[in-house]
């Protein structure tokens, strides 16, 4: 919506012929190509105009991926019993850490002694990348992956560093990769929200400001979606039951007359106009959601590659949010989150009972993940779409009491697949007890400016003004991992 | 040095700059003194080992190619590498172990390179090489790069506007003075007829009057004022309701709200469990109410910043509250972590919110941004933010009970006064008596001579008459000596004792009081459990030296170390921090390893209707220190254990008598007036005056110079003006209410221009500097600069009221212009700055929903007595999630009252841009998103409203009335002929289709809340 009139969108050439065509009509029109207008549009500085579907500065270069898929993996996988394979906690398995190596502050001080994995690792595919037991079916697509073995976060406590993976900034508040990503290159979907959370059933801690637009517009706010039912709030009404056919029609048609009195009379205020069209882009969401959400659709062989049969409840619940995340793709949607389901084991955060907890949430995710990369491969949409699999941290190589691990934020793995990523690679390494980094040390900012990198956007020149700063997802940081770039 | 193919760093220097320095002359060390032969291999080892390495892997941040290297250091010059950065000296020539760099390298504290640590063999050449000497070649000067650029703060502020003085301006000449209802419409008008365009054409009265209901109140016009104006559009009637708008409570409702953004208001703690912030909705109403009686905008901000220290604070004349002690409430409205690694860290990080925040609100600067550095565009230096974050580090949390907090002070004071003065009589009077007590005559007389022993290990002494400098003292303690006589109780017959410890003692008396804390909102966590607002003693602050303390306590209660400020006491880490006392165990240890070398201060609660009296508090494990105070109460308790006189004895004395009556009379005259009952709310307080360090590059553990506390040195200079205990000046204690002083002085440019900004903002959509909250370089300049002082100066006319400004505004031909856009003005002025015409506004978040309630007859114009709980759909979810979902429909409070639960704020409200309350927020997005006209289509309030909506309108029999009706409460005005024609062939057509009418006019209603008319103004 646009309080102060706007140069740029005054210039529109024809543009109150079709708002009056639009207001009244709605259908011909392409919407996708006004989006792409939006898209290339540059903003003047004004800071509070916003629109549907607009982004602010587009492309600044080539972009390798239209959509990002990230898969957050909440509470903190362990490193260390997933990705980053290390003997030396076999060899000194029991032994306490600090005969080792400095042991810094821990969220809960309550360190025990070196913690061997209860998992072994095995070499996969062509590029013999090491996957722990823990992981057979995202082993089967080890080629596809670039793991980075060298992250690392500057907070212990979930919730900062769930704000800082999301955001950037350990603060509540501040917009999220995926909302800058949508301020930066908007959407591709024309009746679809472009930036979706598909909410397994755990809100990681910090709550949906994780997913938050912060001092952008609203419009970059992720919608929560669910993998089951209607999937969206408010797409049908309470209850009783909505006017069909001809009293919907007439129902809507007078909406429309008051709508457009309204607009002559307000002199046709860019602002009501955009209103106008924001109600319209609902009403198709009204019809796009419930096709989105029929996965039922989908054959046989795909439900079961997915794991929509599994006898684990968190298996089907992840693998319909994997299977729906494959299909919002499909609808260009620009930015699409997963959460996590709820196994009953506080999600990856085992400060005990490790063995079972991450046997647990390994359970959900493993065949669903597997199954997306390799669905999307097969589909031809891997090239375009940039997966991300994360946690807020790693844990700690020696043991929480007993069979636990606590956080840790001085090195963990990540990895990512698919658009303009090198697959079958390991980038950076941990000490040899899986501590800390110490080759490739790769910070989240560097994370972000590589996703951004990849969607064909430049960091440091994707800004928004706002508090007497020009605000970037990186702050003053952030440099792209060309290193794990095809 | 070989790049390794593959698992490399990728953040290398790609080119080795800087190193084509001439070598010439001697070559030299850090002293520059060394020469030979011998040199000449050392030399040679450093061109061969160091400089590379250097290159490679430090110069991309530490080299000159960068403005600003980072920490201020660079390696690439010999004598900038000397000098050292942020941290100082980086290199002892000859000592390794004691070089920062070498540290670095070894990843000992420091880590460098950040992206991975050398191998061994790279740092021994390193160690050894400053082992030898550190041996740099000579450069020439003229190769050495200049000094980097100075931030000049007095140059920034001379080129800067907003730190301008504000000039009187005259309104200045048009050439249609008629079209002028204020002078100020005369600077709008001058701007447009400069560039020889013309205002839009007067808007009618239904609109204006939509216009400033919806502006003044939050709510939409009511069926009344509409037919009022309509009837008769005169000025008259105009001001007439103006002013009605302006008396009535809703006023304070909507500007209310206006103002809880900038202080980014939140009843919850966020983070990870969403912790309550106890009883912060007193601060809400008491900002309702202060907007509401018009204070003086200026007290308003004396009130926010210091209203715990003013001489006349604003006390309720009805309940007794002070109103000026709830202001500082604001301070206190951050997000609280709980369990914080780095507890140090946790603080700079609220202390940076708090800068943030009242910076932005009464100054529109951004000091927060000196944190780490001197602000990179404005003249604020991090000093300025040091200067600040003093004042706040030296002041801390409180719940008060704001009822009674000063009146019960006074009470305890002259109960303390009266105890004294009988115990004294009565004690003389026992020793006139032959069977007179002569040890306690002793002990009474000599006390001073019987101190107790003084150890280094002591940290406070409670025991001693000397007073402790800003020990925080509720009514409920009182310093006794051993042996005092305790007051006779309320018995029939006296009976004395004795104090037989001396210390800071609790008086259960106090704990009749009944403390109104609003429903689940005590402080959540482990400390939550005993009642602590006003009546918990705190010692002053502290830095802890020794990992444990000694506490020398009596009876029963709970000890906390509060370090860093830290209270979020809920999780893993901190419990240590609190610690129970139990009876007959004097001495409790506190276990606090983590936290040596940080500030703290204790508090002392006791457990309610038990004694518990404070002795002493020693510093490490000084068993010796304990034994000595051990046998030093000991022998006091033995001097003044002797029996009181005998019964018989004691009936004998008359006088005697007499004084215990008179003492029990006396003190329950005094406690009748104690103000039992009072509600708490949250203010912030005096704790111990300090200077805080600088931190270098705002990292909590690189503390740098003093900061003395004083305001910016923009606006007083660099003057000796300032705290530091400087009485001489009239200042004293935190610097708060010196930095009120400041804020509200005439000769700051800023505060008064902000507030009449944000009320321009408000009223006509954008600030004259629309960036409200940023009056920075960075900000935008002001469309009206003269107006804007003007505006300001008005305000000082006006003794700093803002109703007469916004009251003249709105009935300023400004405000009255309609939205039509002439086609030379959408060329010369495309973005309005001149305001050649006033484009529609959506409504804000709370004024749609208010809108529903009020069309629906379901607003209730009341308070309720504790915010109502946002209603919760399944989408909702998370850690800290309510356990109660309120209403669908709040039941029919005005937003205002819904609970801002900061990780679980109101999906519709969210929806229309309600701001998530973590910093300032004058101006609010306005945002246009799909999840809005889905709340429309489908949301159940919204189906709700419709249908009672429906209901009122049918109650309306004529069908040409129930129409117009339908319009004027949506709309607020009647309809045209086309609208009523539409909405009878809607009718026409439904009942054709044999629809019943209730559904029919169901379907009206919610079509109409649908449409865009109703959510905007005009």
């Amino acid at each position: 919506m646009n309080e102060f009139p706007c140069h740029r969108q005054r210039s529109i050439g024809d543009r109150r012929e079709w708002l009056t065509k639009t207001a009244l009509g709605f259908g011909g029109v392409a919407l996708s190509a006004l989006l792409r207008d939006w898209a290339v549009a540059k903003d003047d500085g004004g800071g509070q105009t916003s629109q549907t579907g607009r982004g602010r500065h587009g492309v600044h270069h080539r972009p390798r991926a239209k959509s990002i898929i990230f898969l957050y993996m909440d509470g903190g996988p362990s490193q260390v019993d997933t990705f980053d394979p290390k003997p030396m906690l076999d060899k000194h398995n029991g032994r306490d850490p600090g005969e080792l190596f400095r042991v810094r502050p821990t969220q809960f001080d309550n360190n025990g002694t070196v913690f061997a994995s209860p998992w072994k690792f095995r070499r996969y595919g062509e590029s013999g990348l090491e996957v722990s037991d823990l992981f057979p079916h995202i082993g089967k697509v080890a080629d596809e992956l670039a793991v980075v073995r060298s992250m690392v976060s500057e907070f212990s406590e979930h919730t900062a560093a769930n704000y800082f993976l999301h955001s950037g900034s350990g603060i509540q508040g501040r917009p999220c990769m995926g909302a800058w990503t949508h301020y930066g290159l908007g959407s591709e979907s024309e009746n679809l929200p472009g930036f979706i959370v598909l909410n397994g059933g755990l809100i990681p801690p910090g709550g949906l400001d994780c997913f938050s637009n912060g001092f952008l517009p609203a419009d970059h706010q992720g919608s929560l979606f669910k993998p089951v039912g209607e999937g969206v709030a408010n797409l049908s009404p309470p209850k009783r039951a909505a006017p069909r056919g001809r009293e919907a029609t007439a129902k809507r048609s007078l909406i429309e007359t008051l709508d457009q009195g309204w607009l002559e009379r307000s002199h046709h205020s860019d602002a009501v106009a955009a209103a106008i069209r924001n109600h319209e882009l609902a009403y198709r969401m009204q019809m796009s959601v419930p096709d989105l959400m029929s996965i039922d659709d989908e054959d046989a062989e795909t439900r079961k590659l997915y794991g929509l049969d599994s006898k684990d409840a968190g298996t089907r619940t992840y693998a319909a949010q994997c299977l729906l995340a494959r299909r919002m793709v499909e609808r260009g949607v620009r930015f699409i989150e997963l959460t996590c389901p709820s196994v009953g084991h506080d999600r990856w955060d085992q400060h005990s009972n490790l063995k079972q907890g991450h046997e647990k949430n390994a359970l959900a995710v493993d065949q669903p993940i597997g199954a997306l990369i390799e669905d999307l491969k097969r589909r031809g949409l891997l090239d375009e779409t940039l997966v991300v699999w994360a946690g807020e941290f790693g844990r700690t190589p020696f043991a929480q009491g007993s069979g636990g691990r606590d956080h840790n934020p001085f090195g963990f793995t990540i990895w990512m697949a698919g658009g303009g990523v090198r697959g079958g690679t390991v980038y950076g390494s941990t000490d040899e007890f899986g501590y800390r980094a110490i080759q490739g040390r790769t910070e989240i900012h560097d994370l972000h400016a590589t996703m951004l990198h990849l969607l064909g956007v430049d960091h440091e020149r994707s800004t928004f003004r706002f508090g007497g700063r020009d605000m970037r997802l990186t702050d003053v940081k952030g440099h792209v991992m060309k290193e794990v770039l095809a | 040095m070989a790049r390794i193919a593959s698992n490399q760093p990728f953040r290398v220097a790609l080119t080795i700059f800087g190193v084509v320095v001439g070598i010439v002359g001697t070559v030299g060390g850090a002293d520059g003194t060394v020469g030979g032969a011998k040199d000449a291999a050392k030399l040679e080892f450093f061109e061969k080992h160091i400089r590379p390495t250097l290159a490679q892997h430090c110069f991309e941040c530490h080299g000159g190619e960068s403005d600003s290297p980072d920490a201020n250091l660079r390696l690439d010059r010999r004598s900038r590498f000397f000098a050292g950065g942020d941290s100082g000296e980086i290199v002892v020539p000859g000592d390794p172990d004691a070089s920062l760099l070498i540290q670095a390298l070894r990843y000992d504290g420091e880590e460098m390179p950040p992206d991975g640590k050398l191998p061994d063999d790279v740092i021994a050449k390193f160690e050894q090489w400053v082992n030898d000497g550190a041996v740099w070649p000579d450069e020439v000067e003229s190769e050495v790069a200049a000094t980097p650029k100075r931030f000049d703060l007095a140059q920034r502020r001379d080129e800067h506007w907003a730190w301008q003085s504000i000039r009187q301006y005259d309104a200045p000449e048009v050439q249609n003075p008629d079209w002028c209802r204020v002078p100020a419409d005369r600077f709008i008008l001058a701007g447009l007829e400069q560039q020889g365009l013309l205002p839009a054409a007067e808007c009618d009265p239904l609109t204006w009057l939509r216009r400033v209901s919806f502006d003044l109140t939050g709510l939409p016009p009511s069926a009344r004022d509409v037919a009022m104006i309509q009837e008769d559009a005169s000025e008259s009637r105009r001001n007439r309701i103006v002013a009605e708008l302006m008396a009535s409570p809703e006023f304070g409702r909507r500007w209310g709200r206006h103002w809880l953004d900038v202080v980014r208001y939140a009843e919850s703690r966020g983070h990870e469990f969403d912790f309550d912030i106890p009883n912060s909705q007193r601060y809400r109403d008491y900002v309702v109410d202060a907007w509401n009686a018009d204070i003086p905008f200026d007290d308003f901000v004396r009130e926010h910043i210091a209203g715990d220290l003013l001489a006349n604070p604003r006390i309720d004349v009805v309940d007794g509250s002070n109103q000026s002690l709830l202001g500082t409430g604001f301070w206190n409205l951050d997000q609280w972590v709980h369990s914080p690694v780095d507890i140090r860290k946790d603080e700079t990080d609220r202390v940076d919110n708090a800068i943030d925040t009242v910076s932005k609100a009464f100054l529109g600067m951004t000091v927060a941004c000196a944190r780490c550095h001197d602000h990179k565009f404005d003249a604020i230096s991090a000093a300025d933010y040091y200067a600040i974050s003093g004042m706040i580090r030296s002041s801390d949390y409180a719940q008060v009970r704001y009822q009674s907090r000063d009146h019960n002070l006074d009470i305890a004071k002259r109960i303390r006064n009266l105890d004294k003065r009988f115990a004294a009589l009565i004690q003389d009077n026992l020793l006139e008596k032959p069977g007179g007590d002569a040890s306690m005559n002793d002990t009474a007389q000599t006390e001073t001579a019987k101190t107790p022993p003084t150890d280094d290990s002591l940290l406070f002494d409670f025991q001693i008459s000397a007073a402790i400098d800003h020990l925080r003292v509720p009514p409920n303690f009182a310093r006794h000596a051993a042996g005092e006589l305790k007051p006779p109780g309320e018995t029939s017959e006296p009976a004395f004792s004795r104090y037989e410890v001396a210390g800071w003692s609790h008086d259960p008396l106090w704990d009749a009081r009944r403390t109104i804390s609003l429903a689940g909102t005590e402080d959540t966590g482990t400390l939550g459990k005993l009642p602590r607002a006003d009546r918990t003693l705190a010692t002053p602050t502290f830095v802890l030296e020794a990992p444990e303390l000694w506490c020398r306590v009596e009876g029963t209660g709970r000890i906390f170390a509060c370090v860093n400020g830290h209270r979020m006491i809920a999780g893993p880490l901190h419990k240590d921090t609190i610690v129970d006392v139990k009876r007959d165990h004097p001495w409790v240890r506190l276990k606090l390893d983590d936290y040596v070398g940080k500030r703290m201060h204790l508090e002392f609660i006791p457990k309610p209707k038990h004694e518990f009296t404070v002795a002493a508090v020693f510093q490490g494990n000084d068993a010796d220190s304990r034994g000595r105070r051990d046998q030093w109460i000991q022998d006091t308790r033995n001097a003044v254990a002797n029996p009181m006189p005998a019964d018989g004895e004691w009936h004998s004395s008359a006088t005697m008598t007499m004084l215990a009556e008179q003492w029990t009379t006396q003190r329950r005259q005094l406690t009748q007036q104690i103000r039992w009952t009072s509600k708490v709310g949250m203010a912030l307080v005096e704790a111990t005056p300090l200077d805080d360090p600088l931190l270098i590059r705002g990292q909590a553990d690189k503390p740098g110079d003093l900061i003395r506390r004083r305001f910016l040195e923009a606006i007083d200079g660099d003057s000796e003006f300032g705290l530091s205990g400087d009485s001489a000046s009239g200042l004293s204690g935190s610097g708060r209410r010196f930095l009120a002083d400041r804020m509200t002085a005439a000769d700051n440019p800023l505060t008064d221009r902000v507030i009449i900004n944000r009320l321009w903002h408000h009223l006509m959509g954008r600030g004259i500097v629309a960036t409200t909250d940023d009056f920075g370089v960075l900000g935008q300049r002001p469309t009206h600069p003269e107006l804007l002082d003007f505006l300001a100066m008005r305000l000082r006319e006006h003794d700093h009221h803002l109703k007469p400004i916004i009251r003249e505004w709105v009935l300023s031909a400004t405000y009255r212009m309609g939205g039509k856009v002439d086609e030379s003005a959408a060329v010369i002025d495309p973005k309005n700055e001149l305001w050649h015409h006033r484009p529609p506004r959506r409504l804000q978040a709370e004024a749609f929903r208010d809108s529903l309630l009020a069309v629906s007859g379901r607003l209730d114009l009341s308070r309720p007595s504790a915010s109502v709980p946002v209603h919760l759909t399944s989408f909702m979810e998370g850690r800290g999630r309510p356990r109660r979902s309120g209403p669908i429909d709040g039941d029919g409070y005005r937003s205002i009252y819904l609970s801002v639960r900061r990780n679980f704020l109101s999906p519709m409200l969210t929806a229309f841009d309600f701001p998530v309350p973590t910093n300032a927020m004058g101006r609010r997005n306005v945002s246009n998103v799909p999840a809005q006209a889905l709340i429309l289509m489908n949301d159940p309030l919204v189906h709700q409203s419709a249908d009672r909506w429906r209901d009122r309108l049918l109650k309306v029999e004529d069908r040409s009335r129930r129409i117009d009706q339908l319009f004027v409460s949506s709309y607020g005005r009647p309809p045209s002929d086309a609208e009523r024609n539409a909405v009878q062939q809607f009718l026409h057509a439904a009942s054709e289709s044999g629809q019943s009418e209730s559904e029919t006019w169901r379907e009206i209603t919610h079509a109409f809340l649908n449409s865009k008319e109703f959510i905007f103004v005009p």
